[in-house]
């Protein structure tokens, strides 16, 4: 992809680079874990600043991710690989790594989803995008996170909702439209909106495609992020 | 790196970073779809494949959460059966719902097998066309090429498969098989340079991997390269028997090439050596497992192949001793031996009487019997110099005369009577090309 005789092709060697910090940035997001065990137990005031900390570092790691895999995409290096996901176990696993800063900062979550239901996704793509739609929730909430999931004609709706002050403006006029409308300039949220929309375009089911929708209320009355999956 | 685990097809992965309770609940994901599948997995295990494929039906009307999931080890279970039109219409059917790339690799699969390559081929490039990194696409890939004969193509598929994904030990050898077949040595030798170069490190070296890099840099005439990759070839412990022979026989080869004619001459005796020791280690054990019959067998080809080298005969007696079975083994050596020499008399005799033919025919048969005995071959040779000597020479039997030498400067290329009768046989050829010319 370089333009220049014998110069480093800069695009690889910007996407080897991100590969390497989001690789530090994830350590550091483990070591805060094993510090959190530690500070909960000794320092207990001070457990919700470092897990504040780590979503940071969390929210860093998932947007070079995201980055990484735009890139992937770009170069024809990226397949969705659908299979059979238990949903409710999808949600468990989303939730898990925000346990501890939801728990230390005194937000209640609750999960509304039939056990039985199983649907077709590829679940490490989707993880992402759930997971960067609750870090970002864990920042806004008030006190409440609800995350739930049922079938609506055909598709598989999962909502995650909270009872901050919703999405501005900006970020839900980027959900909607079509991809190339997403202004990474306005707000920080363009990239994970950008990403969330590659994905879910790559679920499809006999013409059907997938997509996510924003809002503000719901039933908590904060932001609403909702995934329908075909 | 993370190519390189693909490789390896694990039940599932995680994305760093993960913390220990995220990675108990995909465990426990994957225990659950494991024990949903169980008994499917257990019948194929147990390589029932009627039967898991009538579990798979059975799971699949009961309804299960891994509905899809089913489906797919179930079209894997008619490929394996070999039920390939039907596995075919099953990955179709997905495919109508939704485009997975395990069912059109699937399709691809099927339509190889069902010998429809034009389309099994389109299958595998759209794969890759969408995923360039689908390294089993570009496996298949080459396996159609090649089934469409276009051997060429299908290593330029694998060749560029190499260079996405290097590290994969097993692909660079499958490229290194083709080529060592094509005779492409150039390519053949930067392959298997590839494959040893990998395993260096690896606790999965092997001696055969060592010997084709030699045998493709034998024939590129890079012979100093090759007797140094045979010489860290032979150094690997744990080998197969059959494969340090292999090299030992190369080095030979390799070493005459090389002009170092004593060398050779060397290793080739150390490996006859090796190869009696290791049928009389054998033959022991079969004794002392009370199969006395193959063991009997087994030491009687020995003899046979050898029926002159005293030191051997007496190695083989003293097995029979060590076994109770003395008296029998002194009587089979004596027999095999009288019977040889008889055999060779009997030959030698006819041969002077001008009997040329009926010689010539008791040697032929002798010596396919016992393409290891360096007397009969060595006369079924001298023979078939008599014959063109009194009747003229004809190419047929110059080749089988060459035949039989051949047999022998494997195992004593400076034996006196060798030489003498490779002497003969030179002449007639080059008589036969003076006549000619």
């Amino acid at each position: 992809m370089s333009d220049h005789d014998g110069g480093p092709d800069f695009d690889v060697v910007l996407a080897s680079t991100l590969h390497d910090v989001k690789n530090s940035i994830a350590l550091l997001v483990s070591a805060i874990d094993q510090l959190g065990l530690r500070v909960e137990r000794e320092l207990p005031e001070l457990a919700p600043d470092l897990y504040g900390i780590q979503a940071e570092a969390r929210r860093m790691n998932n947007e070079l991710v995201q980055l990484l895999s735009l890139y992937r995409m770009g170069r024809g290096e990226f397949s969705v690989s659908p299979r059979d996901v238990v949903v409710v176990e999808l949600l468990e696993e989303a939730l898990s790594e925000l346990e501890s800063v939801l728990r230390t900062r005194g937000v209640a979550v609750e999960i509304d989803c039939d056990p039985e239901l199983s649907w077709v996704l590829d679940d490490n793509l989707v993880l992402g995008v759930i997971r960067n739609a609750l870090n970002n929730m864990a920042r806004y909430a008030r006190d409440r996170v609800r995350i739930s999931a049922r079938t609506e004609g055909g598709w598989l709706v999962i909502g995650v909702e909270d009872n901050g002050a919703g999405y501005p403006e900006s970020v839900l006029r980027m959900a909607g439209g079509p991809a190339r409308d997403v202004d990474f300039r306005s707000a920080s949220t363009g990239l994970g909106i950008y990403f969330a929309r590659e994905v879910m375009g790559r679920h499809s089911r006999q013409g059907r495609v997938g997509r996510i929708e924003l809002a503000n209320g719901g039933s908590l009355g904060g932001g609403v992020f909702t995934l329908y999956l075909p | 790196m993370v190519l390189g685990a693909m490789d390896h097809a694990p039940d599932d992965y995680l994305v760093k970073p993960f913390n220990r309770n995220a990675l108990k609940l995909r465990i426990e994901r994957v225990l659950r779809r494991k024990v949903e599948l169980g008994g499917i997995e257990q019948a194929a295990a147990d390589r029932d494949l009627a039967t898991a494929i009538a579990h798979c039906d059975e799971k699949l009307s009961a309804g299960s959460p891994y509905r899809l999931a089913i489906v797919q080890r179930k079209a894997e279970l008619l490929v394996a059966a070999g039920e390939y039109a039907e596995a075919l219409a099953l990955y179709e059917q997905v495919l109508e719902e939704r485009h997975l790339r395990w069912a059109a690799m699937g399709r691809g699969g099927c339509l190889y097998h069902l010998g429809r390559l034009a389309e099994a081929e389109a299958v595998f490039e759209a794969i890759i066309k969408g995923n360039r990194l689908v390294m089993e696409a570009y496996d298949w890939l080459a396996r159609v090429k090649e089934a469409q004969g276009s051997g060429e193509e299908a290593r330029a598929v694998l060749a560029q498969a190499t260079t996405l994904s290097p590290r994969s030990v097993r692909r660079h050898r499958e490229l290194g098989q083709m080529a060592l077949k094509a005779g492409d040595y150039e390519a053949a030798s930067k392959a298997y340079h590839s494959v040893v170069r990998l395993e260096r490190h690896s606790f999965q070296r092997s001696v055969a991997d060592h010997t084709r890099l030699a045998q493709a840099l034998h024939a590129c005439g890079d012979d100093a390269g090759a007797l140094k990759t045979l010489r860290e070839g032979r150094r690997i412990a744990g080998a197969k028997e059959s494969e340090q022979r292999q090299a030992g026989l190369l080095e030979g080869d390799v070493l005459e090439a090389l002009g170092q004619k004593e060398e050779a001459e060397a290793v080739r005796n150390a490996l006859a050596a090796e190869g009696h020791a290791s049928a009389l280690e054998r033959a022991k054990m079969l004794f002392a497992q009370g199969e006395t019959e193959e063991g009997s067998r087994l030491l009687e080809g020995l003899v046979r192949d050898n029926h002159e080298d005293e030191t051997l005969l007496s190695a083989v007696r003293s097995v029979f001793q060590d076994a109770g079975m003395g008296v029998e083994g002194d009587a089979m050596v004596t027999a095999t031996q009288d019977e040889l020499i008889n055999l060779n008399n009997e030959g030698v005799d006819l041969a002077r009487a001008g009997r040329v033919e009926e010689a010539a025919t008791l040697f032929r048969d002798a010596a396919e019997g016992m393409p290891a005995n360096r007397v009969v071959n060595l006369n079924a040779a001298q023979v078939l110099v008599i014959r063109m000597r009194q009747r003229g020479v004809e190419q047929s039997l110059l080749d089988e005369a060459e035949r039989y030498l051949a047999r022998v400067a494997s195992q004593a290329p400076d034996d006196a009577k060798y030489l003498a009768v490779r002497r003969k046989v030179d002449e007639l050829a080059a008589s036969r090309r003076s006549s000619q010319g």
